[in-house]
């Protein structure tokens, strides 16, 4: 398992399948991508090989322009998942400007004996909420995705998905769009069509779709109070790590009181791993936790970033 | 303090050095120069010609809307005002002579602004930058704007629509919608169609259909006229709803105007709640009485009566209101009013204050701020 920060910039990824051991062919999910799916063209020519292109984009296209019923269903699904959004940040908003409120006039590495025991209760909470919208949308995702992928307009390119996966040599994720990204593969099976050990990498969005849970974040977005949010659920096969791309662009890295909110949020379940332009973490086969190459950094519940050595193991 | 720091101190500006040459050359000392030369809080503008008095109009509320130049040389005038930091002024110049009174951009000044009446020139304070945004096209893709014409039986005539869609528009996607009202000015003047473009291309909105209406009798029908409501609401609304793939909330659906299009914005939102939900109001023409008649024209009149009713007796009209306004209008007292008159009702309100005039380029500078704050776009969502 390789998960990769944005592959624009610096592209690390034909280094990192050599790391993790994984070999072509190259399938490719890109549904990320939107529109500019087929656009693999720069991608190849890093790998120095072709990819297979599950074409999960116009696949859905046509299959929402053939059947109806499917296409009502995951719009009103996309109603039902906007409307938890709308419940999970009322009460999202409070719990954050509690923390930020008792984080702002102490140091998060040694918070003191009167804010210190404040802050427990404080980050329970939160973590409670985030797991129940969690669980609201797992059971949305679970009912709706249940119910539709069986339908015949979408059989034939789960089949197309799980004959290339099952000859894959390695399964690539690429980044863009994460909720595009998540439920066209959902629709498509491809999980549930992945071959026990087969080498999968995913870079961006594509890390995050990856694990367990997909987070939302940016500190100073255009509009809005940016308040990092749980997404909902991932694909769990890289446990254990909350991946953040773009993260010295998206996150104030140098606001201890914000880092050790994140991590603190997520840290718990998961490490909290900075991915920017070519960086990667790894996971091997036989290995425990998560392989840093020198360059990813880890945000700690102190408010400190650190990058671990080459070859640390988290 | 020794010689030398004094004469550094006391060293002319560039506007301080260009006035004595233009008093000791005379014409010759402006050649090659734009006006108005802006240091800091001074604007310096300059006329060159015959002429027997020479006035800047502008339309500052608050201050002389016409100032007398000075006649620095023989047929050369100046003046130099105060300018804010941020501050975009439009302007012309009065030439008086021989009892002759002609009104006309200011020759020296390449920098002018163009609305359905013609144009005015413009100066702009040291931090005012134009937005990049609606000038200039850097969108990987463009939308389209389809003509169409709806037969409207509320009028009792046929109203032409322009309508914008984004690009790659399809069938298979749902759309939040904004009707536009006073569009095709939007469309002329704010270059509404490149912003929308470029916004979408940032993913800063999502893409969005806008419907573009204009009314040929803007002063009775924008001003809370109960027809109008109809109008949107029941023809235009379900014109739209026809034809295209449309998301079907209020949180979805828009009303956009300024001066009176924000006027008929937000009275069809009093009058129809829960069919817009989102309203963009910029420098809407909001006049009240608390007491007394008011004193702007009878056109007001229904305005007036409208707004007092609101005022008095304010319901929520929609979800979400973005009002902007220039500090320059005199309808700024009125857009500052509305904002806690909204908020008490439970709207998410925002004003937006400009150092600018009632004008169009206004409205555009306004319009990333107004259209992200109502439809974020979905940058939350993409990590590339």
């Amino acid at each position: 398992m390789l998960l990769l920060g944005p592959q624009h910039n610096v592209q690390s990824l034909r280094e990192g399948l050599v790391e993790v051991g994984a070999r072509p062919p190259y399938v490719l999910v890109a549904a990320g991508w939107e529109e500019r799916e087929a656009e693999t063209a720069a991608l190849e020519k890093h790998l120095g090989s072709r990819v297979a292109n599950l074409s999960l984009w116009p696949a859905c296209e046509e299959a929402f322009e053939a059947d109806h019923e499917l296409r009502a269903a995951m719009f009103d699904r996309q109603d039902r998942l906007r409307e938890l959004g709308r419940l999970y940040r009322v009460r999202l908003a409070a719990e954050l400007e509690a923390l930020r409120e008792l984080l702002s006039s102490v140091d998060p590495a040694a918070p003191g004996e009167l804010v210190g025991p404040a802050l427990e209760p404080a980050f329970e909470s939160l973590a409670a909420l985030d797991e129940h919208h969690l669980g609201r949308v797992r059971a949305l995702n679970d009912e709706v995705f249940g119910a539709v992928c069986t339908r015949p307009s979408l059989a034939r390119h789960r089949e197309v998905v799980a004959r290339r996966l099952a000859d894959a040599g390695t399964l690539l994720v690429a980044g863009g769009h994460v909720g595009i990204l998540y439920d066209r593969m959902r629709l498509f099976g491809v999980t549930e069509a992945l071959p026990e050990q087969l080498p999968v990498a995913g870079w961006s969005a594509g890390a995050m779709v990856l694990t367990d849970r997909i987070l939302l974040f940016h500190d100073s977005p255009p509009q809005g109070p940016g308040d990092a949010e749980i997404h909902g659920p991932g694909f769990g096969l890289a446990p254990a790590v909350a991946c953040l791309p773009h993260a010295s662009s998206r996150l104030d890295l140098d606001d201890a009181a914000r880092v050790a909110l994140l991590a603190r949020r997520v840290g718990a379940a998961a490490l909290a791993v900075a991915l920017d332009d070519g960086q990667r973490v790894l996971s091997v086969p036989g290995a425990e936790g998560w392989r840093f190459d020198g360059s990813a950094s880890i945000l700690g519940s102190d408010g400190v970033v650190v990058t671990p050595t080459r070859g640390a193991a988290r | 303090m020794s010689d030398a720091l004094l004469d550094e101190a006391s060293a002319p500006t560039g506007i301080d050095a260009l006035r004595a040459d233009i008093a000791s050359r005379g014409a010759v000392a402006v050649e090659g120069v734009s006006f108005p030369v802006v240091e800091g809080a001074r604007a310096f503008f300059c006329y060159v010609g015959a002429a027997d008095d020479v006035l800047l109009h502008h339309w500052i509320f608050g201050l002389e809307s016409a100032v007398p130049f000075h006649r620095t040389a023989p047929d050369v005038w100046t003046l130099e005002i105060e300018i804010q930091e941020s501050a975009r002024v439009e302007y012309k110049l009065g030439v008086e002579r021989d009892g002759q009174h002609r009104l006309l951009q200011d020759p020296l000044n390449p920098s002018l602004a163009m609305d359905p009446f013609g144009s005015n020139s413009v100066a702009t304070g040291p931090s005012y930058t134009a937005p990049w945004w609606a000038l200039e096209d850097r969108a990987k893709r463009r939308g389209r704007v389809l003509e169409r014409r709806l037969k409207s039986r509320v009028f009792g005539d046929v109203r032409p629509l322009s309508i914008y869609l984004p690009p790659r528009y399809r069938e298979t996607r749902r759309y939040p919608l904004i009707v536009c009202h006073d569009g095709l000015d939007y469309l002329a003047y704010c270059n509404l169609a490149r912003v929308l473009d470029n916004l979408i291309d940032r993913q800063e909105i999502p893409p969005l259909l806008v419907c573009c209406t204009q009314s040929p009798d803007r002063i009775q029908e924008y001003a809370a006229c109960d027809q109008h409501v109809e109008f949107l609401c029941d023809e235009l609304l379900g014109l739209m709803q026809e034809e295209f793939s449309l998301r079907d909330g209020p949180e979805d659906r828009c009303l956009m105007g300024a001066s009176f299009g924000a006027v008929a914005s937000l009275h069809a939102a009093v009058e129809r709640p829960g069919v817009f939900g989102r309203l963009f109001l910029q420098s809407g023409s909001f006049a009240f009485t608390d007491i007394g008649p008011h004193d702007r024209p009878p056109v007001f009149d229904p305005v007036v009566r409208f707004v007092n009713g609101f005022r008095k007796n304010p319901a929520r009209p929609a979800e979400r209101v973005f009002l902007s306004c220039g500090t320059y209008e005199s309808l700024m007292v009125y857009n500052r009013s509305m904002l806690p008159l909204l908020r008490g009702v439970g709207v998410e309100a925002t004003l937006v204050e400009a150092q600018d005039g009632h004008n169009w380029e206004n409205w555009r500078d306004q319009l990333r701020a107004g259209l992200t704050w109502l439809f974020p776009g979905p940058l939350w969502m993409v990590y590339e």
